[in-house]
């Protein structure tokens, strides 16, 4: 748990940017990962540096090297720990002249930390800000695990709340949903193929520390999540840093986040090597068809990249493999062919398993649009029964711009620490979600006008369409409507008649 | 003339209302908290039962809580508008008022509260009260209030006064009412010939109708034309009624463009934003002209008839289907695709026209009444202008 005055020192950091001209969201917490990853190379070096003078031995693993570099600056210039130290424009002139270009050859040396940083750049030149932001973050205590990772998710929350400069962000508390929907285990094989800043990833990793800590016990789990479980690809390389840079905050060593244009490559490779898929892809999303990867358009022939993205994860997920994602409405009742072949192959080739409506404020501010979740297992023979469908009306936020929270912090999110009541429910429906989830046999039974309930598969392909929208299987049910008698209506219409009548008289007789 | 000008705080007292935060205000009621009156609660009277905010007594003065024949003002709003809108407190009422509002207490026997009441229900003195100063928030100060001139014939002229505009305000309001009662007429009839009890087959309203669209939807700023083909917006669609303001207008190429929306004498319009699921029948004047956002239904003759299905488009029932269909959280939206999928009670087409024989009978009533209504305000507006002048 982040405390306040934590906050406040990244919010000081936050300000400290814009006030030093640095306003775009994205670009401070790319300076900001970079200070990070500069911090940690130092960080890193000196546990080892304290190791071999524990044990009496030379050094195992160097990252700054002995001498000088290629403009002739002392390696040790390099490290946080000494440069934190100089006057600003000293400081400056290391970071700017060498410090990003030892970073940048880290990255082309295809360092297992450099890899992102193939074209880090330091993106201000004020010496007075560089200065002030090192001594901020160098006196934000990051020493556990949890407040690393608490911080930058606290920083990224900050694209969320800037606006429209910021870009699309899955709410936290809808991953913690969908990530406590589908149950990760440690021997998943965990993928997210539109990343961005890595929040789904994150959100599974620290559900497997909490629900299975014997994960990381021992060395033969400890080795697949750091290094196979988790893979996250995207095509905007700020991103990538972002989202590396928060895997590895919230330690997880070695993650698989890299480059890729999930649409435009051929999947041969990996294809079936998933066995869950987390994601939020971008939808409405411009798309060249003739870069299209032809695998994904042999399941599905269209331009729309939401229709793409489901392609794809059912070519990434292996047999028996399992997905949350996040899909807009159109995808649940399109009449295209395409979202028509999309949507039998679901029910009728695979074992679609549940669509939670979601309220359509969710993604605001950056989207109005509607959207859901769709929960599906490829299975290849198919194996749909019954489909569960919840009408989310309110996940603990108002869903306009502002998005503010509508219960106390301990009551949000779909594992609130304290019980919500009825009332709360109403402002709040995640934990209800979860609790209906788990028990789905008590959902047999309940009628169509609930908030949630079960359609069989054939009722659905009896639509002829697949129609899976919530409001073609809901039933309205009637309040009670009281109509009075047009007998009624006229008699009082002639009762006001007559008093009409004698106020006119009255107000006659007044001005005469 | 020959009555006396004095200045407002020679005779009554202007008090300002309760302050107090956000955090200190509650929904409900307790023994320790009273009531409090914002701008919203003051219309053409108080609003005193509804939507009010209940405060802490400890920050209630006791010349602060309201008594009998107090004139409750707004005296500082975003919008001019509202700026010096106010209402008398015609009965005994236990509570106070909040700090965007003054009270005006008469203190002296040489005015009468119901006459100061109507003064300042004058178009006069809203315009002077609207002019008030202020960037953002504006104020009447209350300094101001205080010497601003009232005319003060003697108390007992002053009384005959505020009766006879009581009694045309009363009048006016016997109208409006009437007006109100006759338009829910239609829809009780409609229960009463096909309401629940019946039998009557139920069919989805895509197979009501030929073509079911929605008029163009965008930017409105540069389609305008200060003359040209009539088109057709939400707020001109209201009680079952298409009343075109003679305000808006597109040119024929425009119209042309967007033939799809094209209307035709007999189609069914729905409010698709806003106030959503009024609806009207296009009368043969408005054939061929065009609209804006709102859903454009043709029926199928040979099933329906367009008042008819008007009339089943807005029962309470429908009206409840809307909102759970709607979309978009501050302004209500009605997708064409989710509302052809709703189904109507479709009765034997000399039914539905029995039905729309009555209900003409209506509308001409509510035709005349609205003549009337407009002459009851008339008349209003003339008595006040003459009462102040001194020539009732």
């Amino acid at each position: 748990m982040l405390t306040g005055s934590i906050r406040s020192q990244i919010d000081q950091i936050w300000n400290a940017f814009w006030s030093g001209g640095v306003s775009n969201p994205i670009s401070v917490i790319e300076q900001i990962t970079y200070l990070l990853f500069i911090k940690r190379l130092d960080d890193l070096q000196l546990v080892e540096e304290a190791r071999a003078e524990q044990l009496g031995k030379p050094i195992a693993r160097r990252i700054f090297p002995e001498g000088v570099d290629p403009k002739g600056e002392t390696y040790d210039n390099l490290r946080w720990s000494r440069f934190k130290n100089f006057e600003a424009r000293e400081m400056m002139r290391v970071v700017d002249e060498h410090v990003f270009p030892f970073l940048r050859e880290m990255g082309e040396t295809g360092s297992s930390y450099g890899t992102h940083m193939k074209d880090a750049r330091l993106g201000f030149s004020n010496p007075n800000l560089l200065a002030k932001v090192v001594e901020m973050l160098d006196q934000v205590p990051m020493d556990d695990r949890d407040t690393k990772g608490d911080v930058y998710e606290y920083m990224l929350g900050k694209i969320a709340s800037a606006g429209t400069n910021g870009q699309f962000r899955t709410p936290r508390h809808i991953i913690d949903l969908m990530v406590n929907l589908m149950k990760p285990t440690p021997q998943d094989v965990i993928c997210d193929p539109a990343a961005g800043t890595c929040g789904f990833l994150v959100g599974a990793g620290e559900y497997i520390r909490d629900h299975h800590p014997q994960a990381l016990r021992n060395a033969e789990a400890r080795k697949h999540f750091h290094n196979g479980m988790f893979h996250g690809f995207d095509f905007d390389s700020t991103m990538l840093r972002i989202g590396a840079m928060n895997m590895t905050l919230h330690g997880v060593e070695n993650p698989d986040v890299s480059y890729r244009d999930s649409l435009a490559e051929e999947h041969n490779t990996d294809a079936g090597a998933y066995s869950l898929i987390l994601a939020n892809p971008p939808f409405a999303g411009s798309l060249d068809y003739d870069t299209t990867a032809k695998d994904l358009l042999k399941i599905v022939k269209t331009k729309k990249t939401e229709l793409l993205f489901l392609a794809l994860f059912l070519r990434l997920l292996r047999t028996g493999g399992r997905a949350a994602v996040v899909v807009p409405d159109g995808v649940l009742f399109g009449s295209s062919t395409a979202h028509k072949a999309l949507r039998r192959m679901l029910i009728e080739d695979h074992k679609l398993e549940a669509i939670v409506k979601l309220p359509s404020g969710v993604f605001r501010p950056y989207a109005g649009v509607s959207c859901a979740i769709v929960i599906f297992t490829k299975t290849g023979v198919g194996g749909t029964e019954d489909v569960w469908f919840y009408d989310m009306t309110a996940d603990g936020f108002s869903l306009d711009d502002k998005r503010t929270p509508l219960l106390d912090a301990a009551k949000l999110g779909p594992v609130p620490e304290e019980a919500l009541t009825g009332d709360e429910h109403a402002k709040n429906n995640l934990p209800d979600i979860l609790a209906r989830w788990d028990d789905l046999a008590a959902e047999a039974d309940r009628p169509r006008t609930a908030q949630s309930f079960m359609v069989k598969a054939e009722e659905i392909a009896a639509t002829g369409s697949w129609d899976l929208s919530l409001n073609r299987y809901k039933e309205v049910e009637h309040a009670e409507v009281e109509h009075e008698s047009p007998a009624a209506i006229i008699a009082e219409l002639r009762a006001i008649e007559v008093e009409i009548a004698k106020g006119l008289d009255w107000l006659e007789e007044m001005l005469a | 003339m020959s009555w006396s000008i004095t200045p407002l705080g020679e005779f009554a007292d202007v008090l300002r209302g309760v302050t107090f935060s956000k955090a200190d205000a509650y929904s409900a009621p307790d023994d320790n908290r009273l009531a409090v009156l914002r701008a919203g609660n003051i219309s053409e009277q108080l609003e005193l039962r509804e939507d009010l905010a209940y405060v802490d007594k400890r920050f209630v003065s006791n010349v602060q809580q309201l008594q009998r024949n107090d004139i409750v003002m707004c005296m500082s709003s975003g919008s001019a508008s509202v700026l010096g809108k106010s209402a008398l407190l015609n009965e005994d009422w236990r509570g106070s008022f909040g700090a965007f509002l003054a009270t005006i207490r008469v203190r002296s026997e040489s005015a009468c509260p119901r006459y100061l009441s109507h003064f300042f229900r004058t178009p006069e003195f809203r315009t002077w009260a609207s002019a008030s100063s202020g960037i953002g928030i504006k104020n009447i100060r209350a300094s101001d209030l205080r010497v601003h001139p009232i005319p003060l014939p003697p108390l007992e002229e002053q009384k005959r006064i505020a009766a006879i505009l009581d009694q045309a305000d009363a009048l006016r309001r016997l109208r409006r009412r009437a007006l109100d009662r006759l338009n829910t007429l239609g829809q009780t009839i409609f229960h009463e010939m096909f309401g629940a009890d019946s039998n009557l087959p139920m069919i989805k309203i895509e197979d009501c109708v030929e073509r079911i669209t929605n008029g163009y939807v965008g930017a409105t700023r540069d389609i305008y034309v200060a003359k040209g083909v009539p088109y057709i917006l939400a707020r001109q669609i209201k009680n079952g009624q298409l009343l075109f303001d003679e305000k808006t207008f597109i040119t024929e190429a425009f119209n042309e463009k967007n033939k799809r929306s094209k209307l035709k004498s007999g189609d069914v319009l729905m409010v698709q934003s806003g106030h959503i699921g009024e609806t009207a029948v296009v009368p043969p004047e408005h054939e061929g002209h065009n609209c804006h956002a709102l859903i454009v239904m043709t029926p199928r003759i040979r099933m329906i008839i367009g008042k008819f299905f008007s009339a089943a488009l807005s029962t309470r029932r429908m009206r409840q289907e809307y909102q759970l269909i709607k979309t978009g959280q501050t302004l209500p939206h009605l997708n064409c695709r989710d509302v052809k999928k709703l189904a109507i009670p479709v009765p034997t087409i000399e039914a539905q026209r029995r039905f729309v024989e009555v209900t003409s009978q209506i509308d001409r009533s509510v035709s005349e009444l609205r003549t009337a209504l407009e002459l009851a305000e008339q008349a209003f507006a003339s008595l006040q202008h003459r009462a102040f002048r001194g020539e009732l």
